[in-house]
């Protein structure tokens, strides 16, 4: 496909299902998309301790993240110098080395060689000659504790790259009472046969969930809610909004922010989102550290729901905390990963309600995602049918307020704004062959 | 390398003896009523301070401060159930055929009335044009009422916890 080819894909109001569903077009957005861009590597509340380290597959590369005894965090290639092979295997741990299980060949957590078997049958001229360390991916990026990384040695830097969505991880830290998220209570890891958009986009959908949830939103309008310090969940209490009636949904009260490099966030449409800030034993503690008028600016923002890193990267900000993280795996086949969050110093009472909250959210066996989960699987069968050919993400089209960042566009909670931003930068992204 | 002697073995790895027949009848009723999907007379089988838990790693021993895949209290489990029932339920439209086999059943070495009853299971699903098979060990605490057994607690161990699963909408 020709990049001329490649930008006809992609429309104001709509896409060619092709995106979805050709492996063609799938492995050129590995090399022109996420070998490009900046992709979630790890929170560093995974890796506290010198030798801690996580493994993990990125664009389909196999990648360490670890931290060394100088304490800095290094991104390497998990493929052993010599012949090939990967040089760890389990999914997180502490080393001091990781030795290659084939020919013994060891590297530190730098990824610098520390020996080699039986090196007497090289010469000097190739030990010296050679670059026999684990290689180092070429960018990596950190704020306040989110570990990125980047395998391209150059292209949009760091700061750029996150300078949108900062907010809603400086909102998220100033929640904590010791400004500090941890993610070390477990991780729910499952696969949908889809493509790899359906649940970046889903991040940002609030036109959906009076359909897909329709199992737990019940005649009531009752739908799941996080409370805090309960076994939780609780039964929200929303009025029936008769959503196929009506031309407003209540999920309008909540806008999307649409930003370039495919960014996104969504606020958060219930009024009792700051509701959790008010309990007492909570509350305290966050005075103690903010004062009153600091925490009194923390709650105004308090607004963001989801925080959608373009390409594989979810923050839930509120109710929900967690981080979401999506790997493609082939044009039909996506793994997700859910790690709820800590709030370090709030009740434990809390961080236990948000850890279970995502069993039954976010997980996949939870209330949830299970839809969601299945609707993608039938977006992925529905769209091999012939006819027709494009998907609408028309909504709200050019109805988009200009926000306080620049080329911001904040449009209501239902409007495609989001995947329309997403879009964009996947055919700036995918129509340049550099 | 010194030979051992079977006894000793067998002493030391199975501390356990076969539980008796009605608490093996109990454990196959309860499969027999997930697998008819009859969700509302598995119910009738839980006690009120029911605990169903699924854990989502190998060794996992707290539900509290770790994720799990279930971790439901009867409220919980029963919307979960009610749920199941729901025709806009898209995980379960069509919804999963299912069977469970369950064996070895015993029981904790001190087992009295109360303590942990072990049973390993495989359950064979069917939806859509998928067939999928999980395994695992079941532990139940059970509770004896003038209406039969009641469980208190039960913990399945898959043994692919741990595995990128893909959608689970039925209790084991």
């Amino acid at each position: 496909m020709n990049e001329n080819e490649l930008a006809a894909l992609v429309q104001d109001d709509r896409v060619h299902a092709r995106v979805y569903t050709d492996p063609a077009i799938f492995d050129l957005e590995l090399e022109r998309v996420f070998r490009r861009t900046w992709l979630f590597a790890c929170h560093e509340s995974q890796i506290p301790a010198p030798g801690d380290f996580v493994t993990l597959t990125l664009a389909g590369q196999p990648i360490i993240v670890a931290r060394s005894v100088d304490n800095e965090v290094n991104a390497l290639f998990n493929r052993c110098a010599h012949r090939g092979s990967l040089v760890c295997r389990e999914h997180s741990g502490n080393t001091s080395l990781f030795q290659c299980p084939f020919h013994g060949w060891a590297f530190r957590s730098t990824g610098e060689l520390a020996g080699i078997p039986f090196r007497g049958a090289y010469s000097e001229q190739f030990l010296e000659g050679n670059d026999l360390n684990l290689a180092k991916v070429p960018r990596i990026g950190r704020y306040r504790g989110f570990v990125f990384v980047s395998l391209a040695g150059d292209g949009v830097p760091f700061d750029v790259f996150i300078l949108q969505l900062k907010r809603g991880i400086d909102n998220l830290l100033d929640r904590s009472p010791e400004g500090e998220v941890i993610a070390d209570n477990g991780v729910h890891r499952y696969e949908y046969r889809g493509n790899w958009k359906l649940q970046i986009e889903n991040g940002i959908d609030e036109y959906h969930p009076p359909f897909s949830h329709a199992s737990t939103v019940g005649k009531d309008g009752q739908q799941l809610k996080r409370a805090f310090g309960t076994t939780g969940y609780r039964y929200a209490n929303k009025k029936d909004e008769r959503p196929e009636e009506t031309a407003k949904s209540y999920f309008d009260n909540a806008a999307v922010h649409g930003f370039p490099y495919g960014q996104s966030f969504l606020t958060i449409s219930d009024r009792g989102r700051v509701a959790e800030l008010q309990v007492p034993e909570y509350r305290n503690l966050l005075i103690a550290r903010h004062g009153e008028e600091k925490l009194a600016e923390i709650e105004r923002e308090t607004f963001i729901s989801n925080c959608v890193f373009y390409p594989t990267f979810i923050l839930r900000v509120t109710g929900n905390i967690h981080l979401r993280v999506l790997r493609p795996i082939s044009v039909d086949r996506t793994e997700v990963l859910v790690w709820p969050l800590r709030l370090k110093g709030a009740p434990q009472s809390m961080n236990s309600s948000i850890m279970r909250y995502a069993n039954v959210h976010a997980s996949v066996s939870s209330f949830v995602q299970t839809d969601d989960l299945e609707v993608f699987e039938r977006c992925q069968e529905g769209m091999q049918a012939q006819a027709p050919e494009w998907i609408w993400l028309a909504r709200g089209l050019g109805q988009e307020k200009p926000g306080l960042l620049e080329h911001e566009k904040v449009a209501e909670g239902t409007w495609e704004t989001g995947m329309r931003a997403q879009f964009q930068y996947w055919k700036e992204m995918m129509t340049r062959a550099d | 390398m010194q030979a051992q002697s079977i006894q000793p073995i067998q002493s030391r790895l199975v501390p356990r003896r076969l539980a008796p027949q009605p608490i093996q009848e109990f454990l196959f009723f309860e499969a027999q009523l997930l697998n008819e999907r009859r969700f509302e007379e598995w119910l009738e089988l839980l006690a009120d301070d029911i605990s169903y838990w699924v854990p989502l790693r190998r060794d996992q021993t707290d539900a509290e401060q770790e994720a799990s895949l279930f971790y439901d209290d009867r409220e919980l489990l029963t919307s979960r159930l009610k749920r199941l029932r729901h025709p806009k339920m898209w995980s379960q439209l069509p919804p999963a055929n299912a069977t469970r086999l369950v064996s070895n059943i015993t029981l904790d070495a001190g087992y009295e009335s109360n303590g942990t009853v072990h049973s390993q299971f495989i359950m064979c699903e069917f939806r859509a044009r998928e067939q999928r098979v999980f395994g695992g060990a079941y532990e139940h605490q059970l509770r004896r009422t003038d209406d039969g057994f009641r469980i208190v607690k039960k913990t399945v161990r898959l043994v692919n916890c741990e595995a990128m699963l893909s959608n689970l909408a039925v209790p084991f």
